[in-house]
């Protein structure tokens, strides 16, 4: 007998990974490659794919980032898809016709979905099936539960009523061909309560083939509520998948433990590697033709397709085109101001529930017998770095061990907040670091390919902790706010978000992996230690999970900064930054607010100014129109840090610009009398 | 070393290219007497209906060149999913049909006795192996295979049943071989590790 299956659903939206909540709001994860190969990683017993896009048209180009992207079409970006998948792969949405399904079959996909279609013109499923086999076409049924208790099929994403009801339309479903049937409860949809049981057992209790039921699942024990209390072939999930490490592996041993067999899981597959494996040669290509424009002055290459041109938030001062994924509504408010006043809602009676549960996490996984400390926190040795300390050691009362990753970037009140820390606390303090003369060459490398010198600081920081969490056995790392979810609005503050190998690639290290710099400038494997993430084995051994602070209490870095400074004599610089106005903030990274954001500025045409005047917008602390003066006057600044970084890796300041050119996006600049100009805010 | 795909057009063999690619394989596309002639293994993978799937090789004038290479060169050949189905005998599929008949059996459909049970059989299922084949070895810890499937092949001789799932208390021949002809109802492109080990056993088949 078939194990019941354990299935991922991803939604796309204009060609990017979304989270959906009650199908009408849509916040990005992220691009679809990274996350389609950790799925596959994780042996997934299969995989449904819905488009939910808009338009048939997408643009995900960044110069910066491992992954290209240059499709522009949903059906070749299933195509790259489908090359990194090796489990039976569903795809769904924009169905109209038997050409579709044809083409969606073609492009890789081993069973179409069908949805509002199905229900405008049900002959699509008898012809789909006659033409390629009922085991292919997979209809989705979207229910809403009506205030008299009965059930209605809705369709075009939740917004139609059918007059249909969800057992009438299955059963009839089935009788046109259907192969298995997707059943989704709207109202549940990224609630995380569970499982709409009622519905899913009327639907499966009155077909004979497959049904895969969805909508609802925020825990691993929602997955066994409905082995338990349904008769379906296979339990569906989305938001859950996105936000937890080995989540997949550990939901299906939740299954298993509790008496519900399924296809064991998979660690580590010597098949299919964690980790990226790059074409080199391809890569090395791609290095060189970068640095011949710059040699020439070329600056970047042209975009020979259309493009979207850049706009800017409404509310905020965020462009389209961001380091973060972005999403704007309908109102043109981007999905990070609407996530914040979300946050701002949060009433002081939920933050107390959140405070009880962050301390049964740490409870649970406390030391028992002093053999190691009761969790890491990561810092840089900054506010939010005290904050964490001040609140995990003093407020909560354990005793954590701190993590530091040091990429010899320090400032000097940087440095001397960092070594307090063992001080004002009175805690362990371990600060790895790296040599120079590597880091010197990451420095150079990182600068060169992906116009960021700073990548090694990003993979270090986001790897240290965890790592030694492994070696150490110590089960928690405790992380502060998640900064993509703060900055885009990625996800909603009940997903509970959690550190992911997957982000920390993605996000954090755009693609380049520690393997990507093998090779260059003599860099050996051993050299790359500090940057090796623990296996998918000894995460899942030590049962590490990676939590943000900021799910489980309020964060505000103005108030976190004026807390630290009384309470511990945490340091600000006396002098301010070059291209922002706070200056509190990154003392652990003179390049951070510098030169490295300069380079952000070459290339999407905003820095970090922009980013803080967003936060203070949105912490409801600063006009818009305040704002862009600030961006006006920040944004643009070649920073005085550059000195001393050209100096650290030996580039001349005509070197550095000439590469730095070769990053800018077209759809931000364009030349004119030899000046690149970009469009300013609102134009 | 030349591998062939045959391909008939009649279903979707990307996943089959995918994988064979993934893992290394140097692999021909093809629908071609000729370039089926100068195999050495032969893979026919296939999805849909039985009688579809003999008549496209019977359209592309294909049948006797398959069977040559596998009765009388006796070199490798393996059918997936469909492709396994079309080496018995018959099949009852759509009326009776008649298939490759390099594996003798014939082809039903699965019946279900017991509750719990649906057609197709959609999932992955645990192999019993019964013995160890050139594919797969007895002791393998995780026999795990993706199947979607209505029909199955009933083998008339169970010497060359290699590996069985239960469905509905019987037990299903998934895995079955004559000498160098073998056939999987599973889709081992499909499925994950286990399926591309099973794939790469049989790229690596020496001795033909």
């Amino acid at each position: 007998m078939a194990y019941p299956r354990l299935i991922p659903v991803v939604l796309l939206k204009n060609g990017q990974i979304v989270r959906s909540q009650g199908f009408t709001t849509h916040q990005v994860i992220g691009n679809p490659i990274h996350t389609i190969r950790r799925l596959n990683n994780w042996g997934v017993d299969e995989l449904i794919l819905l488009d939910i896009s808009t338009t048939d048209f997408h643009d995900m180009r960044r110069e910066d980032l491992q992954v290209k992207y240059s499709e522009t079409s949903t059906i070749e970006l299933l195509s790259m898809i489908a090359k990194v998948s090796f489990m039976p792969l569903a795809f769904g949405g924009r169905v109209l016709n038997v050409s579709d399904i044809k083409d969606r079959l073609s492009a890789g996909a081993d069973k179409v979905v069908i949805n509002s279609e199905a229900v405008r013109n049900p002959k699509i499923i008898s012809d789909g099936a006659y033409e390629f086999g009922s085991q292919c076409i997979v209809v989705s049924i979207d229910a809403l539960h009506l205030e008299n208790g009965n059930y209605e099929v809705y369709i075009e994403g939740g917004k139609i009523k059918t007059g249909l009801s969800p057992v009438d339309w299955a059963i009839q479903v089935e009788k046109l061909g259907a192969g298995e049937i997707l059943i989704n409860s709207i109202d549940q949809d990224g609630l995380g309560n569970g499982y709409d049981i009622e519905l899913i057992n009327s639907v499966a209790d009155s077909v004979s083939i497959p049904v895969i039921g969805c909508g609802g699942v925020g825990q691993y024990e929602h997955f066994t509520e409905a082995l338990q209390k349904t008769s379906v072939d296979a339990i569906a999930a989305a938001n859950i998948f996105n936000y937890y490490e080995l989540s997949y592996q550990n939901a299906k041993m939740k299954c298993i433990n509790s008496g519900y067999p399924m296809r064991p899981i998979v660690l580590d597959s010597p098949w299919f590697k964690r980790e990226p494996e790059y074409d080199k040669e391809n890569e090395a290509k791609i290095h060189n033709e970068r640095l011949n424009r710059a040699s020439k002055k070329l600056g970047p290459k042209k975009v020979d397709k259309k493009f979207e041109p850049v706009r800017w938030c409404t509310k905020c001062v965020y462009p389209s085109i961001n380091a973060a994924p972005m999403s704007f509504d309908e109102e043109g408010v981007c999905m990070g101001c609407r996530m914040s006043s979300n946050k701002v809602d949060i009433p002081e009676s939920e933050w107390d529930t959140r405070k009880k549960m962050l301390i049964d996490i740490l409870e649970e996984n406390r030391s028992k017998d002093g053999s190691r400390a009761d969790c890491i926190i990561a810092v840089s040795g900054g506010k939010d770095s005290h904050f964490q300390t001040h609140y995990i050691k003093n407020v909560l009362g354990f005793n954590p061990l701190l993590v530091t990753y040091y990429g010899n970037n320090y400032s000097e009140v940087g440095q001397r907040n960092l070594l307090r820390m063992k001080e004002v606390f009175d805690v362990d303090h371990i600060i790895y670091q790296p040599g120079v003369g590597l880091l010197k060459k990451l420095n150079r490398l990182g600068f060169e390919i992906m116009g960021d010198m700073n990548w090694h600081n990003h993979i270090g920081i986001c790897t240290t902790p965890m790592k030694l969490a492994t070696q150490l056995g110590i089960p928690i790392v405790i992380w502060g706010e998640h900064g993509y979810g703060d900055l885009s609005g990625q996800f909603s503050m009940n997903d509970y978000i959690e550190w992911t190998y997957r982000t920390r690639l993605e996000h954090y290290c755009r693609g380049y992996e520690w393997n990507y710099m093998l090779e260059k400038m003599e860099i050996t494997s051993q050299d790359m230690l500090a940057f090796k993430y623990p296996s998918d084995s000894e995460i899942f051994k030590t049962g590490l999970r990676g939590i943000h602070l900021s799910n489980y209490t309020k964060w505000e870095a103005n108030d976190h900064s004026q807390l630290v400074r009384e309470k511990y004599g945490f340091e600000v610089p006396s002098y301010s930054f070059d291209r922002t106005y706070r200056n509190m903030s990154n003392l652990d990274d003179i390049h951070e607010n510098g030169v490295h954001d300069y380079m952000k500025w070459i290339k999407l045409g905003y820095g970090r100014c922009t980013d803080h005047a967003t936060k203070d917008i949105r912490a409801g602390i600063m006009s818009r129109e305040e704002a862009i003066k600030l961006v006006e006057k920040y944004d643009h600044v070649k920073p005085s840090d550059l000195t001393r970084w050209l100096k650290y890796v030996d580039m001349s300041e005509e070197e550095f610009d000439s590469i730095a050119d070769t990053f800018r996006d077209p759809r931000v600049w364009h030349l004119e009398n030899g000046q690149w100009f970009k469009k300013p805010i609102n134009e | 070393m030349s591998i062939a795909v045959v391909n008939t057009g009649i279903s979707n063999i990307a996943s089959v290219i995918n994988a064979l690619k993934y893992i290394g394989a140097k692999i021909n596309v093809t629908d071609d007497r000729e370039e089926l002639l100068r195999a050495d293994k032969i893979i026919l993978p296939g999805v849909g209906s039985f009688s579809a799937g003999y008549n496209a090789l019977k359209d592309k004038n294909l049948v006797d060149v398959i069977k040559s290479h596998a009765q009388i060169k006796q070199k490798p050949i393996l059918g997936i999913c469909l492709g396994m189905q079309l080496l018995a005998s018959q099949s009852e599929e759509g009326g009776d049909n008649i298939g490759l008949d390099l594996i003798a059996g014939n082809v039903e459909r699965l019946k279900v006795d017991m509750e719990g049970f649906r057609v197709p059989n959609i999932g992955w299922c645990e192999v019993d192996i019964l013995k160890s084949n050139m594919l797969i070895s007895k002791d393998k810890i995780n026999s795990n295979f993706y199947h979607i499937h209505s029909y199955y092949f009933n083998c008339t001789d169970t010497e060359n049943i290699i590996g069985t799932i239960k469905f509905s208390g019987n037990d299903i021949p998934v895995i079955i071989q004559k000498d160098n002809i073998m056939g999987v109802q599973f889709h081992p492109e499909k499925s994950h590790e286990s399926g591309l080990e099973l794939l790469n056993q049989f790229i690596n088949i020496k001795g033909y």
